[in-house]
């Protein structure tokens, strides 16, 4: 460890700088910014900006759905990249293929990609096929609730990857003879990789997780560009509303928006930090 | 055993084909003739109940012709292609002065107000875009930036996720190396040098791989700071309206757009895994 | 002494007035102001003099004394070369064939020291050729013919159009001429085109250039050079070279890259060999770049320019660039150092005549302040101006159905109204529907300068032959649709009555009422917010009555290509037009068609019907610098806002409007009742005598007519005609466009009404409780 405060200061201070000038100090003039009544007259207003915003129901609709799609995703994504590692992890080094493909998608331009989608989910295209020939009715997965559906696979199908990988570098610290010693007890696939390979990588599965529910956080763009600014009612999502309110010039209550949610960002994962630091001072 | 494995690769190699599947397809597509394409993309969005689009893998006949409209015959895509990598190379360069040097500053460091600055990054790297949206227009209109590409490059530099990444692999490297160095008589900027940096070589790799990634799919930045500018927008924003215009050479378009992003990542693939797998998360 | 002293004070005057002329700019003549009301095409200086032309009226305008007058005699010369109204005996100054006639057009063009017109000649073979024709002025004003030049069939331009073959003579848009030949850009086969033709032999060339784009304008340059713009449309933005062609190497070079003001290119470009300067006016304002052949220096803005006619023409007059157009003929001096510093930007986006009208009341009032109007930045230009709370604009005009009205008016974004008592009184008047959209608060935000109304028209007359009443008249969407189903077995009966006007096909015709219908439906849908909750059934109850109807049974044809119907233009002559139905007819002050009635239906069985209004107002930018000025300039605009127009707006006013031109019009039809007379005297030929009998009849019977029906602009009855559809006036604040990929999904059968209501009213919905 360095204690020298000069030579600290010419690491930290270009970086501190920007932190300050983009992020910090703007944040803390928002402040300010949105308890006022955004007419050209900048009048104080108090709180009631915040006041309209928490009855506003779009806004709480998209909280709502911002909070839903990132309880979806994210532990699915986090139970499927655990499993998917779990499998992996034993058949190695011969997942090589699988391992560089299930990646590829994170590093692959979304916007670039989505055509596809967009004729993967058409009401005539080959997902309502594959439907038909299953025998069930087809479904207009881009114009109404079903839109769901798609969002949610894109979302795994872009951050699986990289969950994955994160996982498997956790178990390969795993020292072997243990599996192989629960194989001889008779313990299968899933009591293995739950009750043997989790707790002993439980802060790669806690990281996994806060970084699948932080990228759920932020799932738009994929919306966003299928359904445009007005998606159906059940993917409606906290960043379109924001979106919306910053296209009718309304910075006040987009100011409100993001420090509510700002907030509730920092209460969640504040307590869930809290809560893993104490399980793991309790484990040990 | 051996039957188990084979079930589970085989279930592998169909998800590892289901997940390559769009990408495939774009690629394919982008060889259909744009007349073709344009045709067949015209069938959707028809809610006909008697209607279905037809499953097209292949094309009717292979053609260049999207590709050379594109790059040849009228270069409007080209232009913002440039401006992606534009943006690309700028704020990997600033990330790549920036952030490595904070990182080590967190983690290599012991000063005061240390903690707060990491739970800061963490926070930031928490919110999504649209939170720190309207504050970040107010300074860059204060700066005279909205409306220039600075506006996209300067706040995507301090990218917090990459200095937390970062910083927990310089966590994890093992303290005996930086002393050794220290007892040669070394000073933290030359330990930096030559001692972090090279052995920081992996996650590094990671880290420009992914922050490519992000550059290459900028599309609220964009919308948001270059209101008035379309000229300056990168491909990823563009896309969006080639879809709706569907001008029968979107699809290479998007080949195109998506080719650098697979050999960076075929370039760095081994760093991500070997970064992933060093860093110290905790 | 004093007669010293007087003497002294004339002389002052005198060189006071001469001076500030001679250093200043000048409004030479404004369309409607003084009893000027022409088109000037030409322009040229002739002297100290500077001679501007009409299709028929040469007017002089005098530097020094700054006085305009017509000078006599042009429209004389034009008749004697054409041969239009001769005497008897007389031949037409140019030679025709037997069978010829000439039309002289009205553009005049300069070579060196001379000056022509352009005239066509055609015969009854169709065919034509052009001539130019010297025109000659003296001294004493004496117009007489020089010679001519015959350039054969060079300009005559053929086209195969629907299996017809059209003709007509190109026309050059922008013109110089010197070394006895004259350029000029003009429409041809490859776009715009640089022709030069030799007066010496008559040559018609087209020039080809090596260089991209398109040319938009041309002007002289130095030493036999030509200075072009070349628009770039491939790029985006687009971009407008600036080129030099060189008339004897033929050679082009690239000069330079010119401004641009939203999609609004530089417009009357003109060189200055005596400062190296180009001026140009754009954005309201005229601007000067200096020039060398190296390149272009960078634009400085240094007055405003009212005038934004694309067609208008520029001449340099000394220190003075005049430019004179379809508005106004203006002068601006180039030498002008400093821009005033008052200076006022208006964006007339939403396009008011009251708001550009304004300018001249306004800068005599205010001569310290420069007024630059400009039409060209769009309202999201304009939204993220605000968030910069910039002062760029001052008054920005838009119309009620832009989404960014609602937006700044709620969000506070607009400057009030309500210290100007003028405008206060105004929107007093206003209609209530009117009033609550620029009221907010007590407090007035904007000014409606502008607006328009149309509603389908059916025709009473026509079904009163079938045996309808003006009671059948259908007052909801669903009697319409009721009425079209059993219209096909009437029309069987009566196969003299058409549906609607034949050029009119079933495609066509479907998505015309269905777009109509759908505006009434969103017009519906703001009228009250209520509405959007229970709406989905109303849209979707529309659709199918929509679709009961049996398009084909109607009697249109099936494709725009089918040309076995003819086309009829109804109202021609003065028998009650056979069709029913009309699609578009704006409800206003102007009688319809006789027989015609305004028919707007209500979307929901029960409900009065609604006219969407759309409207044009205007505000102030609360951040502008000049707010009390630009108020002002509101109050002067709402004053030049046509008469007929506020009528629309303003309930109480309810006097006939005189037609200005009733007298005059009533001299001419007597004069040629008189002149027929004459004729009929005159001839001994029995079948013409007989012919003019006849005209001589109708003649008289028009002139009864107009007597009595065009003594007013807007009669009594007219303004009472309007006032009985008032109360189904409101403003109009979406767009049916908006729809328009969702409608052509459901005309295409790709999407069902359920489908198109849910998809219309999911995002209405969305919007509103996001609220603004």
């Amino acid at each position: 460890m360095f204690e020298k405060k000069k030579s600290v200061l010419i690491f930290l201070l270009p970086g501190l700088l920007m932190l300050m000038i983009f992020y910090v100090l703007p944040f803390i003039s928002g402040i300010g910014f949105s308890l006022t009544d955004g007419s050209y007259k900048n009048e104080f207003v108090g709180l009631q900006n915040y006041r309209d915003l928490w009855q506003n129901s779009m806004f709480l609709l998209g909280l709502r759905n911002t909070m839903e799609l990132s309880l979806i995703c994210a532990p699915l994504l986090w139970v499927l990249s655990f499993l998917l590692a779990s499998a992996l992890s034993g058949i190695k080094p011969y997942g090589g293929f699988f391992r560089s493909s299930v990646l590829l998608p994170y590093l692959t331009p979304g916007s670039a990609i989505l055509l596809v989608w967009l004729v993967l989910f058409d009401y005539g295209g080959p997902m309502n096929r594959l439907f038909m020939a299953l025998g069930f009715s087809r479904v207009e997965w881009l114009t109404t609730g079903a839109l769901r559906f798609p969002v949610i696979l894109m979302f795994l199908w872009k951050n699986l990857g990289f969950c994955l990988i994160i996982f498997l570098a956790a178990l390969q610290s795993i020292p072997k003879p243990l599996y192989e010693y629960a194989e001889l007890e008779g313990a299968g696939f899933f009591t293995r990789a739950f009750h043997i390979t989790l707790p002993m990588i439980l802060p790669n599965a806690f990281l996994v997780f806060v970084l699948a529910w932080i990228n759920a956080f932020k799932i738009f763009k994929e919306v966003y560009f299928i359904a445009g600014a007005y998606p159906d009612y059940s993917v409606y999502t906290l960043q379109n509303y924001m979106n919306n309110m910053f296209q009718k010039m309304n910075y006040q209550n987009v100011t409100a928006a993001a420090y509510s949610f700002g907030l509730i960002v920092i209460a969640i994962f504040g307590a869930i930090f809290f809560l893993q630091r104490r399980a793991a001072r309790g484990l040990n | 055993m051996k039957r188990k494995h084979l079930l589970a690769r085989l279930l592998l190699t169909v998800l590892a084909v289901v997940i390559l599947l769009p990408i495939v397809m774009t690629m394919m597509y982008s060889f259909f003739s744009p007349g073709e394409i344009k045709a067949f993309m015209q069938t959707r969005g028809s809610y006909d109940a008697a209607k279905l689009m037809e499953i097209k893998l292949a094309p009717n006949m292979f053609s260049l012709s999207q590709y050379y409209k594109i790059l040849i015959e009228d270069m409007s895509i080209l232009r913002y292609f440039v401006n992606s990598v534009l943006y690309a190379g700028a704020i990997l360069l600033g990330q790549a002065l920036i952030v490595p040097m904070m990182a080590y500053a967190l983690s290599r460091f012991r000063f005061r107000g240390r903690d707060a600055l990491f739970f800061l990054v963490i926070v930031l790297m928490l919110l999504p875009f649209q939170v720190t949206m309207v504050p970040n227009v107010m300074t860059l209109r204060k700066l005279n930036l909205l409306d220039t590409v600075w506006a996209v490059i300067l706040p995507m530099i301090v990218a917090p996720f990459y200095i937390f990444l970062l910083r927990q692999y310089m966590v994890g490297l093992p303290g005996e190396m930086i002393e050794a160095a220290q007892i040669d008589g070394a000073g933290p900027m030359r330990c930096y040098i030559h001692v972090v940096m090279p052995v920081c070589r992996p996650i590094l790799g990671a880290a420009v791989a992914l922050s490519f990634a992000d550059c290459w799919n900028l599309v609220e930045q964009p919308l948001t700071y270059l209101t008035t500018r379309t000229d300056l927008y990168p491909l990823s924003v563009v896309f969006n309206q080639l879809t709706q215009e569907s001008t029968g050479v979107e699809f290479a378009g998007a080949a195109l757009y998506t080719l650098p992003a697979l050999f960076i990542y075929l370039f760095f693939q081994s760093d991500i895994l070997e970064g992933v797998q060093l860093t110290e998360l905790k | 002494m004093k007669k010293i002293f007087s003497l002294l004070m004339v002389f002052c005057l005198i060189f006071g007035t001469a001076s500030a002329l001679a250093a200043g700019n000048v409004t030479i003549a404004v369309r409607g102001q003084n009893d000027f009301d022409d088109y000037i095409s030409s322009a040229f200086v002739r002297g100290n003099k500077l001679l501007l032309n009409s299709y028929d009226r040469t007017y002089e305008w005098n530097k020094e004394t700054g006085e305009m007058r017509e000078v006599k005699g042009y429209q004389e010369l034009r008749d004697k070369i054409a041969g239009h109204h001769l005497e008897e005996g007389e031949e037409p100054l140019v030679a025709l064939e037997e069978g010829e006639y000439c039309n002289l057009y009205d553009s005049i063009y300069t070579v060196d020291d001379k000056i022509y017109v352009m005239a066509e000649i055609n015969d009854e073979e169709n065919n034509a050729r052009n001539l130019l024709v010297e025109l000659m002025i003296d001294d004493n004003d004496t117009f007489a013919m020089g010679e001519t030049i015959d350039l054969g069939d060079a300009l005559m331009v053929e086209e195969e159009m629907d299996g017809e073959t059209y003709r007509y003579s190109r026309y050059l848009q922008k013109s110089a001429g010197f070394d006895g030949v004259l350029y000029g850009i003009s429409y041809g086969e490859n776009g715009m085109e640089l022709l030069a033709i030799e007066l010496e032999s008559g040559h018609v060339n087209t020039m080809t250039l090596d260089v991209d784009g398109e040319i938009d304008s041309m002007t002289r340059y130095k030493d036999g050079q030509l200075l072009l713009t070349m628009m770039n449309y491939d790029s985006d933005p687009v971009v407008v070279n600036l080129v030099v062609y060189d008339v004897t190497t033929q050679e082009t070079t690239l000069l330079g890259e010119m401004p641009r003001d939203g999609w609004q290119s530089p417009l009357g470009i003109c060189y200055d060999e005596q400062r190296s300067r180009i001026y140009y006016s754009l954005a309201g304002s005229m601007w000067r770049i200096d020039i060398t052949d190296a390149g272009l220096g960078t634009p400085e803005e240094f007055s405003d320019m009212p005038m934004n006619d694309g067609s208008a023409n520029v001449v340099l007059m000394d220190d003075l660039y005049i430019m004179a157009g379809y508005d106004a003929i203006i002068g601006r001096d180039v030498t002008q150092e400093k821009m005033p510093e008052q200076h006022m930007r208006v964006v007339n986006y939403g396009y008011s005549e009251g708001i550009k009208q304004a300018y001249f009341s306004f800068t005599n009032a205010h001569p310290e302040y420069m007024v630059s109007i400009s039409t060209a930045m769009d309202p999201e230009a304009l939204m993220s101006n605000m968030m910069n709370r910039s002062s760029d604009v001052d008054i920005y005009t838009i119309d009620s159905t832009v989404e960014a009205f609602s937006a700044l008016l709620n969000r506070g974004f607009m400057a009030e109204l309500t210290g100007s008592e003028k405008i206060k009184a105004g929107v007093e008047g206003l209609y209530p529907f009117l009033k609550d959209t620029v009221m907010k608060d007590g407090e007035i935000y904007a000014l409606p300068m502008n607006s328009y109304a149309d509603t389908l028209t059916m025709n009473v007359k026509t079904l009163e032959k079938m045996g309808y009443t003006k009671d059948d008249l259908p007052k909801t969407w669903f009697d319409f649709y009721d009425m079209l189903q059993e219209l096909p077995a009437k029309l069987e009966e009566f196969p003299e009555i058409q549906f609607c006007e034949q050029y009119m096909d079933v495609e066509n015709a479907r998505y015309q009422i269905f777009s109509i219908m759908l505006q009434d439906y969103f017009t519906w849908l703001d009228a009250d917010q209520s509405h959007l909750t229970e709406s989905g059934d109303v849209l979707v109850k529309l659709c199918e009555a929509y679709e009961k109807v049996d398009w084909n049974s109607l009697g249109m044809k099936e494709s725009s290509e089918d040309e076995s119907f003819g086309s009829i233009i109804v109202g021609s002559d003065d028998e009650v037009p056979s069709r029913i139905l009309e699609f578009y007819n704006s409800v206003s002050f102007y009688q319809p068609i006789e027989g015609d009635e305004w028919i707007p239906l209500s979307v929901k069985e029960g409900e009065e019907p609604l006219i969407g209004m759309n409207v044009v107002f205007a505000f102030v930018n609360p951040f502008s610098e000049n707010r009390e000025a630009a108020i002002e300039y509101l109050e002067y605009a709402w004053d030049c806002v046509e008469e007929t127009i506020k009528m629309q707006m303003v309930p109480s006013m309810n006097d006939p409007v005189e037609n200005k031109h009733y007298e005059e019009s009533l001299k001419d039809m007597e004069e040629y009742t008189h002149d027929l007379e004459a004729q009929l005297e005159k001839t001994e030929d029995e079948e013409e005598k007989e012919q003019l009998n006849q005209m001589l009849e109708e003649q008289k019977k028009w002139y009864e007519e107009y007597k009595k029906e065009n003594r007013y602009q807007v009669s009594a009855e007219d303004i009472e005609h309007y006032r009985a559809f008032d109360k189904c006036l409101v403003v109009q604040k979406s767009s049916w466009w908006n729809a328009s990929e969702d409608i052509n999904k459901y005309l295409d059968g790709a999407m069902t009404a359920q489908q198109l209501a849910t998809s219309i009213e999911k995002t209405m919905q969305m919007k509103r409780l996001e609220g603004n």
